[in-house]
């Protein structure tokens, strides 16, 4: 590795080294002593391979004395000090497997006892191991509100980005896929939205390295944002954590305000050498296409328009301000038939394949997995993929039972493509279906129609051939760890993690692209990340007289972030043979560099009495390089409980009600990510040089006041489990409070400034989340499950400086008493049936009948800012996701649907192409032929007019997006034994996998799910973003 | 043991204290540095295309196209439907105008801090200059508007327009007073003269005719410029013209604005998004054949099918974006002076652009003598941010059409901002 970690300037390696210096000596003197032993014993899984760290506890059932031991590397132990006598019963505890007690052991001097165990796997979900922040434990002993995803049971759907594996799959973790581009980001919010800084997305950790949130992508096209998860292979993943809970995630106090997700790779299991094949190949299409209106429908719609118009303004032929109906129509060519520009820039077929490989298996000291990965990803529009190779090895190292090491290293590459789209000038689904039905793609001697000349918007398929895009990623993921066990009760945790990241963004715009018209533009940007964190901790652990487990933990991690870019762009090439800036005319460039660090004081208490009362406590003291000194640090501590009240006597034992545990917590997290580096400074930057002299200027009034944004949370829970396991019930309420919001709020213009990051008020998510698993039918061949999970969630902010709304864009605002980042605009009550009607002073601007009724909240009879209010939220009220599986015999069926219930979106895409000729462009169909055309006609769609009147940002273009998406549907079948064992293949499934099959939805766009940004405060905005396709693909896994 | 937790426990809180790497603390402003704070605001007040063109946009010399359409936010402005507080224009006007204010202010401040002696001194005249310019074009949108000239975050109510006139006067006087002729500086810096020219055109909008053609004539004299035969190479050659008093310099590297990108098509030389188009009243009977400005100003392109554009072909890919010109002083002398003297000036830009001169006689009143003037500034300064205010403080808007009352003479100040000041800051009558 060059690269170099450094604290106050001394490199950080000795210490690392000193670390394992200490642990071998340790090690070794370890092993120095020799006193005969009593018992011994070895402890093996089901397949007789060894058990290391099995807790073993003996108890002198007479007297009550206990001792404790665990297992080494070969799964052996031994007691060599037991007092003489008995009874002595052993218990033998491991995380993942049934305990198991041996009972009547009776000691006697010079004899020596020899005992064999054999311990089963858990079959049921409470004994699962949970990975928690700094350590893991076990589904029955947890006492805050965590999530397990285990990608083996999501069905397979072939995702892009790990991150999407989570949809539908945990109550309260909202993961909304807000555009179809391969590896675009999705918006995941747990339990609801936090902070209003852009920034709500959850902390990632995978394998201990925290992930930078820092977009993938150098372009600007408008909706591709790659996703940092992107660049992670979902196929090496073995399980993913959802740390919802303010007391699960305080640990990682600083960040944790949106929760955390820990992602860990696999690692090599017990038994002979695995090599897994899988290769997944398959289509997608557009799930839908909007109807527009065909030439004559445009022309007459047109013609309605502007006769409305010119009449309502008396406007006579010559007179200023008269419409045309030639310049409207443009050139209508003399064959005038429909072109379907939908069509033209669609890539029909879209392909995907993934294919993996990889070894893994474990000796008694080393555990091996070693992958490679392979995806590429086409999307709907031409030009629009992504790839991805991978390459994976985590070694785990036991020596012996002091110290154990390991490296988990992952490196990657992305190379994407994309395509202009969404809110961009050249924006492809816009500007193709805006345009004429008649105009065409090339004029009669082949060359390109310009839009804007010759016909009426950008030629798609001129900006598709003529517009390169590129975006390439090189990540390397490295995870170095170990774990030195002293003094019996000590473990000492060393670990570096680092993710480093250089990307390259590469466009290029030919002269025959509208905007690089006979010049050419490219534009060049290189970045590098270096993210990198030490994490140190001290684990005490110590059972107390059998009943009593205590562990304790003390740490210190540093994070720091460094990131540098430069980019360059250059106009005014030779010609389209040149595409590098070196031939360029014109040449700019910027280039910066900035930092950012943390560091952290941590600590955590975990109680654990008779296996029926828990408690568990952390604290944690952070500082953030964002903050002025005097505000730089601040503490988040938690606490959490938890009883497991089926466990006492005094409950009676019913067969149905195998478990019952409640659970409660409180916890404070914290929040700086989504603010400037430097905002608390008051800045003069550099790059404002005129006439090719240096220039300044001051960019910042800086605020030294600013502080940690806080979110409080409070956590209920309930866990069931009936029937043996059959029936599984989770239940969690809970209240956070976010105060001293971060926020770049808009400033009164005239200080000179428009925004300035301030901590501005308070935020509240209250909500409820179930979580259903049931196994309905378990027979020999046959066995059908079904999991629901499903959450309701309430967002309001609930004080704000000032208290006036903050608009937010044209679409949305921030006000108190509201959720987040609602729609505001003129809320439309009706339709204008008769001139009576209409106000005078509306009548003097041209509002005639069949045009839209605005509420005239101020009552001024005119309609302005002062009338705007709320009129939609992106938010839903109720969302979740449903999973059947069903195995008979060799087959498995799995079908998944997702759901949300009450969110909406402003369809600012119907502005362009629903104005009833408010402008040239095409129309959809179903509101021009529900239009106003007389009195009584429409009370909801207006008349067709030039006017922009009924045109403002209103409800009319809010539109109810609830929907239930069947996500995915998969049939697969398990090649038998007998054939598979002449090929010496151990385990064969081939399967068909369909995915975005059908959504039920009323919204008219594309996709309900859609959003042009990821901004809490401006969700839900839909300019046509590409939507989710529907895909159907063939694949099959292999190992031997 | 102990080794071990001092390992895990040594601080590392002096390495949070993280220093920016391209900007400084703006109280390190000094003599030496205070010259890089005035190249930052000659940067930060080269008007935005738009809104330099705003006069002729809502004047009547442009008509939409279909590309931006009826409702677009030119369309609005051209036909007068739909213009209300959350006009776009209002907006960027309000808010670039007042955040480079602010650095004007700065550099005055710190100047006035530094003693004001010398160069700094000329820094202060030339930032005078620039805060009475942006102060212009905010009075001459809005009416009366906060007049900020020492920084503050406070919400302050508006000032009415004779103070904000006031202050502008004050400024252009110091500016005349300090900064550096024409001779020894360059039209893309501030000078004596260029301060002069829009101290002209300020007098002239508060009706004191005879003054401001004063100063127009002293300008012409001192200049050392003079008109020149070729009307298009001021624009499309402007850094070496001979006409001009001050342009902002506008380097590709630097703000590399295109005016000419909001009138020529795509796929043309200079490509653009061709938002306005020539009026039919421009096209009609603005220039008479002979006139060199019409067929700079104006033009057609055809293409291969024989269809054909019309489009405003003032402009050439990026150039200078110029202030104050020569012809201007003759137009405001032209103006300002009685109708016999002053059509020397007219007469003499006249033949310059090769159209026939006036005679007295041609005029039967003062009116018709202004009347004539007007035009001649149309066809002049088309395409210069003229119009629409020449129209305004001769009270003849309200014949446009997409007038219909005084109070629309100003545009709406942005909606957005009369909410932040609670009511502090007015609306205008009418939005």
């Amino acid at each position: 590795m060059s690269v170099k970690f450094t604290r106050k300037g001394r490199p950080i390696w000795p210490k690392v080294l000193l670390f394992f210096m200490l642990a071998v000596l340790y090690g070794q003197s370890g092993y120095g002593q020799a006193t005969p032993d009593q018992v011994v014993g070895v402890v093996q899984d089901g397949n007789g391979e060894a058990l290391i760290g099995v807790s073993v506890l003996a108890k002198n059932e007479s007297t009550g004395h206990t001792s404790g031991t665990t297992t080494n590397a070969e799964g052996m132990f031994s007691f060599s000090r037991l007092p003489l006598g008995g009874p002595y019963t052993f218990t033998f505890s491991y995380i993942g497997f049934e305990p198991q007690a041996l009972t009547g052991y009776t000691l006697e001097e010079g004899e020596k006892e020899s005992l064999m165990v054999k311990l089963k796997v858990a079959e049921s979900k409470l004994n699962e191991v949970v990975v928690i922040g700094y350590g893991q434990n076990t589904r029955r002993n947890i006492t805050t509100a965590i999530s397990s995803v285990n990608p083996a049971d999501v069905a397979d759907r072939n995702v892009p980005s790990a991150n999407q594996l989570l949809q539908g799959q945990v109550a309260g973790v909202n993961l909304t896929v807000s555009n179809g581009t391969p590896g675009g980001a999705s918006r995941v919010n747990i339990r609801g939205v936090s902070s209003i800084n852009g920034d709500n997305e959850p902390l990632y950790v995978v394998d201990g390295i925290p992930i930078s949130k820092a977009r993938a992508s150098y372009n600007y096209t408008g909706e591709f944002i790659q996703d940092p998860l992107s660049l992670i292979n979902p196929s090496d993943i073995e399980s993913i954590e959802v740390l919802k809970d303010a007391a699960s995630a305080a640990i990682y106090g600083s960040r944790a305000a949106n929760g955390v997700i820990l992602i860990t790779t696999k690692q090599g299991r017990k038994g002979e050498p695995k090599i897994s094949v899988s290769q997944v190949s398959g289509i997608q299409a557009m799930p839908k296409k909007l109807n527009l209106l065909n030439p004559q429908e445009y022309i007459s719609l047109q013609q309605e328009a502007v006769d409305n118009y010119n009449s309502d303004l008396n406007l006579s032929p010559g007179k200023s301000g008269y419409i045309d109906i030639n310049k409207v129509l443009g050139n209508v060519p003399a064959d005038p038939y429909d072109v379907n520009w939908q069509d033209l820039i669609i890539n029909e077929g879209a392909a995907t394949h993934q294919t993996d490989f990889s070894f893994s298996g474990s000796s008694n000291t080393v555990k091996y997995y070693t992958s490679v990965g392979y995806q590429n990803l086409e999307g709907l529009l031409k030009n629009s993929a992504l790839e991805r190779y991978s390459l994976r090895t985590n070694l785990d190292f036991t020596p012996n039972k002091v110290l154990n090491f390991g490296l988990r290293f992952g490196g990657n590459y992305t190379n994407s493509s994309s395509a202009p789209n969404g809110d961009q000038g050249t924006a492809l689904f816009q500007r193709s279906l805006e345009q004429r039905p008649y105009d065409r793609i090339y004029k009669d001697d082949g060359t390109f129609n310009i839009g804007g000349k010759d016909i009426l918007r950008h030629n798609g398929v001129q900006v598709l051939e003529n517009d390169l895009i590129e975006d390439k990623n090189y990540q390397a993921l490295i995870n170095l760890y170990g774990n030195v066990n002293f003094l019996q009760y000590l473990t000492w945790h060393t670990a570096y993690n680092a993710e480093l990241r250089f990307g390259r963004g590469f466009r290029h715009q030919t002269r025959l692209h509208p905007y690089a018209s006979g010049k050419g533009l490219t534009i060049d940007t290189r970045g590098n990340r270096v993210s990198q964190n030490i994490d140190n901790t001290l684990t005490f652990f110590k059972n107390w007289g059998g009943d009593l487990n205590t562990e304790a933990m003390v740490g210190y991690t540093y994070y720091q972030d460094a990131y540098d870019f430069n980019n360059a762009q250059g106009t005014e090439f030779p010609s389209d043979d040149f595409r590098h800036i070196t031939s360029a005319t014109v040449t700019t460039a910027s280039g910066d560099a900035n930092k950012y660090a943390m560091e952290s004081y941590l600590g955590r208490v975990q109680l654990d009495y008779k296996g029926r009362y828990f408690l568990s406590s952390s604290l944690r003291y952070d500082g953030s390089s964002k903050f002025h000194k005097d505000n730089r640090y601040a503490y988040f501590p938690s606490v959490s409980a938890g009883w497991v009240f089926t466990s006492e006597n005094f409950f009676p034992t019913a067969e149905w009600l195998e478990f019952g545990k409640l659970r409660a917590s409180w916890g404070k997290t914290g929040n700086q990510d989504g603010i400037g580096i430097y905002s608390y400074m008051p800045l003069a930057s550099g790059g404002y040089n005129y006439g090719a002299e240096t220039g300044l200027s001051v960019t910042s009034l800086g605020n030294l006041d600013l502080k940690w944004e806080t979110t409080r949370q409070t956590n209920y829970g309930l866990d069931l489990s009936f029937l043996n396991g059959r029936l599984a019930l989770t239940y969690d309420n809970f209240i956070k409070k976010t105060d001293d919001l971060l926020y770049n709020v808009p400033t009164l213009a005239t200080s000179g400034f428009t925004h300035r990051t301030t901590n501005i008020g308070s935020m509240e998510n209250k909500g409820h989340e179930f979580t259903l698993t049931s196994v309905n039918i378990e027979k020999d061949r046959f066995r059908w499950s079904t999991s629901l999970n499903m959450a309701s969630i309430r967002n309001k902010v609930t004080s704000l400086i000032g208290n006036e709304p903050i608009q937010v864009g044209g679409w949305n605002a921030i006000i108190p008493g509201q959720p987040l980042g609602v729609f505001y605009g003129y809320k439309q009550s009706g339709i204008y049936q008769t001139i009576e009607e209409i106000p005078e002073a509306l009548q003097k601007q041209g509002v005639r009948p069949g045009d839209m009724i605005f509420e005239d909240l101020d009552g001024n009879n005119l309609i302005n800012s002062a009338d705007l209010s709320v009129i939609g939220s992106a938010q839903p009220d109720l969302f979740g996701g449903l999973t059947n599986n069903v195995e008979i015999g060799n087959f498995d069926i799995s079908l998944f649907a997702t759901f949300s219930l009450g969110n909406e979106i402003a369809a600012a895409w119907r502005s362009g192409l629903d104005h009833m000729g408010g402008r040239d462009y095409n129309q959809v169909r179903d509101t021009y032929e529900n239009r106003w055309t007389g009195p009584g006609t429409s009370n909801d769609v207006p008349r067709a007019t030039k006017s922009a009147y009924n045109m403002k940002n209103s409800s009319y273009f809010v539109e109810d997006a609830s929907y239930l998406r069947i996500k995915n549907l998969t049939i697969g079948y398990k090649l038998p034994a007998s054939m598979l064992q002449k090929l010496a293949i151990q385990q064969a499934r081939v399967y068909l996998s369909g995915t975005n099959l059908y959504t039920f939805t009323g919204y008219s766009g594309y996709d309900p799910e859609a959003s042009s940004s990821l901004d809490a405060r401006s969700f839900g905005i839909d300019n046509l973003v590409t939507p989710q396709p529907r895909a159907f693909m063939a694949g099959i896994n292999v190992s031997f | 043991m102990a080794l071990g937790a001092g390992v895990l426990f040594s601080s590392c809180s002096k390495e949070l204290d993280v220093t920016p790497e391209s900007a400084v603390s703006p109280d390190q402003i000094n003599e030496s540095n205070v010259g890089f704070f005035l190249n930052g605001l000659y940067r930060a007040a080269t008007p935005e295309r738009d809104n330099y063109l705003i006069n002729d946009i809502r004047g009547g010399n442009y008509t939409w196209t279909p590309l931006s359409g009826n409702n677009s936010a030119y369309g609005r402005l051209i036909t007068g439907n739909g213009v209300d507080d959350g006009l776009s224009y209002s907006s960027s006007l309000w808010k670039n105008t007042y955040r480079t204010i602010y650095s004007a202010n700065n550099v005055i401040q710190a100047c006035d801090k530094l003693g004001a002696q010398g160069s700094v001194k000329v820094v202060k005249a030339e930032a005078s200059y620039l805060r009475a310019y942006l102060y212009y074009q905010l009075v001459t949108a809005f009416g009366g508007v906060p007049l900020i000239v020492e920084n503050t975050t406070e919400n302050l109510p508006r000032n009415t327009a004779d103070q904000v006139w006031e202050q502008i006067i004050k400024d252009l006087d110091f500016a005349i007073a300090e900064a550096k002729p024409l001779k020894e500086a360059t039209n893309k810096r501030v000078s004596k003269e260029a301060a002069t020219a829009l101290k002209a055109r300020v007098l002239l909008a508060r009706g004191n005719k005879a003054e401001a053609a004063q100063l127009a004539q002293s300008v012409i004299q001192s200049s050392g410029l003079g008109l020149v035969a070729d009307y298009g190479s001021i624009f499309r050659n402007t850094a070496s013209s001979r006409e001009v008093l001050f342009a902002f310099s506008n380097l590709k590297t630097e703000t590399n604005l295109r005016l000419s990108s909001l009138f020529w098509p795509y796929g043309t030389a200079w490509a653009g998004s061709y938002f306005v188009q020539p009026s039919t009243e421009v096209l009609e009977s603005l220039y008479t054949p002979e006139d060199v400005r019409g067929m700079v100003n104006i033009d057609t392109i055809y293409n291969a099918d024989k269809t054909y554009n019309v489009i405003v072909s003032k402009y050439w890919d990026v150039q200078p974006v110029i202030v104050s010109r020569l012809s201007e002083m003759y137009l405001i002398s032209a103006e300002g002076l009685p109708l016999e003297q002053g059509l020397v000036y007219l007469n003499a830009l006249r033949k310059v652009r090769g159209v026939e001169e006036y005679e007295l006689a041609d005029f039967a009143s003062p009116e018709a003598y202004l009347e004539a003037v007007l035009e001649e500034r149309r066809r002049e300064l088309y395409s210069e941010g003229f119009l629409f205010f020449d129209l305004v403080r001769t009270g003849k808007a309200i014949d446009l059409p997409n007038i219909q009352n005084t109070n629309q003479y100003v545009l709406p100040l942005p909606g957005d901002q009369i909410n932040l000041s609670n009511g502090v800051l007015t609306q205008n009558q009418g939005y």
